[in-house]
C-alpha cells in the first residue's frame, strides 16, 4: 500500500514537471509580444528593452524556464501584467470561491446521482427505472447556463426564495452548485446504474445470498463496493472539471472563481495570469487523479497488494 | 426399504420467460435425498442442473425465472411455502451451497476470513471473535496451510483448489444438514479435483450431512454418490442407485455418458462422444428429447414424448421399456 502511493507519487511530480515545461513553452510561441502589449504603442526600443530586463524575458530559454519553475516551487507566479497583483494571491482567492461551489455542487451530484442509480438498478425494468433514467439523459444533455436561468427565474425571481447571484452568503451558492451539479448527478447515476447491475450479476453476489445474508445487506456490503470502481474513475474526472471552475455558470451567477480568471487571462493576453492559471488546472486535474489512484488502492485489494500476486 | 428422506422434490418445473420464448429449464423433476446419503445429479450443460439446485435454495433470479409448481419438502416441509426471511434462516444454515466457478465465487474486496464468518455471524448466536475461531477451525479442516495468515488474505491472493477449501469451509461453517456442491471441481484440474472430492466425502462421513452433487462427469459420480438422477433438457431421463446404474445403464443416453469416461489402459487417443447437440429450448423435438441423437430411435420415438416408467424398481424415460417397444417390433 504505502509502497504503492509512494509510487504514484513520484509519478505524479515528474507529471508536473512536464506539464510546467510545456506550458512554459506553448507560451513563447503565443503570437504577440507581452512587453510590447504591456506599454504604449510608442514606447522607445530602450523602454521596452529595461521592462524585458526587469521581468527576465532577456535571459537564454532555458534560463527563464528554470526561473519559473523557481519561482512555482516558491508560489510565485509573477504578478499580472493588467493588475500588477500577483499571480499567486488572485489564483488563491479566486480558488476559494471555486472550492466552495465545487465541493457543493461535487456533494450534490454524489449523493443525487449514486442514490438515484441504485434505486434505478434495483428497479430495474420498472417504471421509477425509466423515469429516473430518462431524467438523467435530461440531466446530462440540458446545457448547464441554461438550467441556471431555469433555476434563477423559478427560485429567484417568481419564487423569490433565493439569491440569483452574488457570492457571499452561503443560501447563495445553492442555485449555482445545482445548476453545475445536474449533468453530473446524471452521469454519475448512468454509471452507478449500470455498474450495480454488472456487479448484482456476479457470482459472489449469488454466494452471499445462499450464505443467507439479507438483499439489502448483499447490495449494500457485497454490491457497493464493487460497483464502486468505476464510479470513482468518473467521479474524479467530474471532480476535476468542476475546480477548474465553470466560465459559463460563474458567468451567469457573477461569481469571481477560477473560470472568470482564466477568461479574463485570456481575453487580457495576461501571460503571468494564463500560465498560472494553465498550471493550476494542470495541477487539479494531477492531484485528483492521484487521489483516485489512492482511493482504488482502499477499495480493490487486487491493487493494494500487485495484480496476480498469488502467494 | 427406504431410508428417512431428508429432501424431496416433487414435480418441480422452473421457467424462464425469456423474449425468445418459455425456456422450461426444469420441467416435472422429481427426485429424494437421504440422510447422510449423495446424490449424484448428471448431464449436459444446460440441462437444468443449476437450476435445479437454485430452486431449491429459491435463488433462481426472478424474472425472468420463476418456479411454475411442484413440491421441495425438506424435512417434511414445503420450502416453496416459506417466506423470504424464514428461507434466509434455511440458506446457508441448513442448506449450503458451493458452486462451480472458485475464481469469481468469492468477493474479490473482503478478506477470506470476513468472508466465512460472516455466515457464522449471520445464523449463530456468537461473538466475533468466536466466530474468528470457528472459522480458523473450519480453514484447519479443510487443510488450508498457515490458516492465521489466509484468514486475512484475499481471494486473489489464492489459487483455484485453495479458493474452493475455502468455499467449503464457509459452507460447512454452520453444520448444515444439505451441501449441495454444483460442479465444484470443473475449473480445477484433475489432482486438485480428486483432492477436493475426497475431502468432501470425507467431511459428509465426519458431520453426517446429506450431499447432492452436480456434475456432467460421470467419473466424479462412481467416486462420490450413492444415488444417481440424470437429466436431460430439463427433465429426468435415469434414476437408480450408482451401482445399479454402472453395472447396467438403461437410458441410451446414460449409455452415451458411460462411453465418454476415459479409461485407463485402453488405446484409443480420441474420446468417444455423443454425436449432435442438446436441442434449444426453442427447437425442442415433439418426441423424445434425445431421439435426435439416438442410434437406437424407433418412429415412436419422434411421435410421442415418453414417460418415466419403472423397471425393476429404477426409473427410466425411454420407449425400450415399454409395450409399445415390442409392439412396435
Ligand atoms: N437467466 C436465464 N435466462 C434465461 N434462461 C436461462 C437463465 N438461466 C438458465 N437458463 C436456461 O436454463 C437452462 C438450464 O440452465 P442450467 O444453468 O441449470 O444448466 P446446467 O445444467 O447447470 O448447465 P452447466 O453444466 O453449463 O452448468 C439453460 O438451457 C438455460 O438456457
Ligand atoms: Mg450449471
Amino acid at each position: 500500500m504505502v509502497s504503492y502511493i509512494s509510487k504514484r507519487i513520484v509519478q505524479t511530480a515528474v507529471v508536473l514537471l512536464g506539464i510546467s515545461l510545456v506550458t512554459f513553452l506553448l507560451l513563447q510561441v503565443v503570437p504577440g509580444d507581452p512587453v510590447a502589449l504591456m506599454l504604449d504603442r510608442r514606447a522607445d526600443p530602450a523602454t521596452i528593452a529595461a521592462v524585458r530586463h526587469q521581468l527576465g524575458l532577456d535571459l537564454p530559454l532555458p534560463q527563464q524556464y528554470l526561473n519559473f519553475v523557481n519561482g512555482v516551487i516558491h508560489l510565485d507566479l509573477g504578478n499580472s501584467y493588467f493588475t500588477k497583483a500577483p499571480v499567486f494571491a488572485s489564483l488563491f482567492r479566486a480558488f476559494q470561491v471555486t472550492l466552495k461551489l465545487a465541493s457543493l455542487s461535487f456533494l450534490f451530484a454524489i449523493v443525487l446521482g449514486i442514490s438515484c442509480g441504485m434505486i434505478a438498478a434495483l428497479y430495474r425494468g420498472k417504471w421509477l427505472d425509466s423515469s429516473l433514467m430518462t431524467l438523467s439523459i435530461i440531466g446530462v444533455s440540458a446545457p448547464s447556463f441554461w438550467i441556471a436561468i431555469i433555476l434563477q427565474i423559478i427560485f429567484g425571481l417568481k419564487l423569490n426564495l433565493l439569491p440569483i447571484s452574488g457570492f457571499d452568503t452561503p443560501i447563495a451558492y445553492i442555485l449555482p452548485s445545482i445548476a453545475l451539479g445536474t449533468r453530473y448527478a446524471g452521469s454519475i447515476a448512468r454509471i452507478t446504474r449500470t455498474s450495480m447491475l454488472d456487479v448484482i450479476k456476479q457470482d459472489y453476489i449469488r454466494t452471499a445470498r445462499a450464505k443467507g445474508a439479507k438483499r439489502r445487506a448483499v447490495i449494500i456490503h457485497h454490491a457497493l463496493k464493487n460497483a464502486m470502481i468505476p464510479i470513482i474513475t468518473l467521479v474524479g474526472t467530474e471532480l476535476g472539471n468542476m475546480l477548474t471552475g465553470s466560465m459559463l455558470i460563474e458567468k451567469v451567477f457573477s461569481i469571481p472563481g477560477i473560470g472568470k480568471l482564466a477568461v479574463d487571462s485570456m481575453s487580457n493576453r495576461d501571460l503571468p495570469l494564463l500560465e498560472g492559471t494553465v498550471m493550476y488546472i494542470a495541477l487539479v486535474f494531477v492531484v485528483v487523479n492521484l487521489l483516485v489512484d489512492i482511493s482504488y488502492a482502499f477499495i480493490d485489494p487486487r491493487i493494494r497488494y500487485g495484480k496476480g500476486a498469488a502467494s | 426399504m427406504k431410508n428417512e428422506a431428508l429432501l424431496e422434490v416433487k414435480n418441480l418445473r422452473t421457467y424462464f420467460h425469456t423474449e425468445a420464448g418459455l425456456v422450461k429449464s426444469v420441467d416435472g423433476v422429481s427426485f429424494r435425498v437421504e440422510k447422510g446419503k449423495t446424490l449424484g445429479i448428471v448431464g449436459e450443460s444446460g440441462c437444468g442442473k443449476s437450476i435445479t439446485s437454485l430452486s431449491i435454495m429459491q435463488l433462481v433470479e426472478t424474472p425472468p425465472g420463476k418456479i411454475e409448481g411442484g413440491e421441495i419438502l425438506f424435512e417434511g416441509e414445503n420450502l416453496l411455502n416459506k417466506t423470504e426471511d424464514e428461507m434466509r434462516e434455511i440458506r446457508g444454515k441448513k442448506i449450503a451451497m458451493i458452486f462451480q466457478e472458485p475464481m469469481t465465487s468469492l468477493n474479490p474486496v473482503y478478506t477470506i476470513g470476513k468472508q466465512i464468518t460472516e455466515a457464522l455471524l449471520l445464523h449463530e448466536k456468537i461473538s466475533k471473535h468466536e466466530a474468528k475461531a470457528r472459522a480458523l477451525e473450519m480453514l484447519k479442516l479443510v487443510r488450508i496451510p498457515l490458516p492465521e495468515k489466509r484468514f486475512n488474505e484475499y481471494p486473489h491472493q489464492l489459487s483455484g483448489g485453495m479458493r474452493q477449501r475455502v468455499m467449503i469451509a464457509m459452507s460447512l461453517s454452520c453444520n448444515p444438514q444439505l451441501l449441495i456442491c454444483d460442479e465444484p471441481t470443473t475449473a480445477l484440474d484433475v489432482t486438485i479435483q480428486a483432492q477436493i472430492l475426497e475431502l468432501i466425502n470425507e467431511l459428509k462421513e465426519k458431520t453426517g450431512s446429506s450431499v447432492i452433487m452436480i456434475t456432467h462427469d460421470l467419473g466424479v459420480i462412481s467416486e462420490v454418490a450413492d444415488d444417481v438422477m440424470v437429466m436431460y433438457a430439463g427433465k429426468v431421463v435415469e434414476q437408480a442407485s450408482t451401482d445399479e446404474i454402472f453395472e447396467n445403464p438403461l437410458h441410451p443416453y446414460t449409455v452415451g455418458l458411460m462411453n465418454c469416461i476415459p479409461k485407463l489402459n485402453s488405446d484409443v487417443d480420441t474420446l468417444p462422444t455423443i454425436k449432435g447437440m442438446v436441442p434449444s429450448f426453442d427447437n425442442m423435438p415433439k418426441g423424445c428429447a434425445f431421439c435426435p441423437r439416438c442410434s437406437m430411435a424407433k418412429k415412436i420415438c419422434e411421435q410421442k414424448a415418453p414417460e418415466l416408467v419403472d423397471v425393476d424398481g429404477r426409473k427410466v424415460r425411454c420407449f425400450r421399456y415399454t409395450k409399445e417397444w415390442k409392439e412396435e417390433a
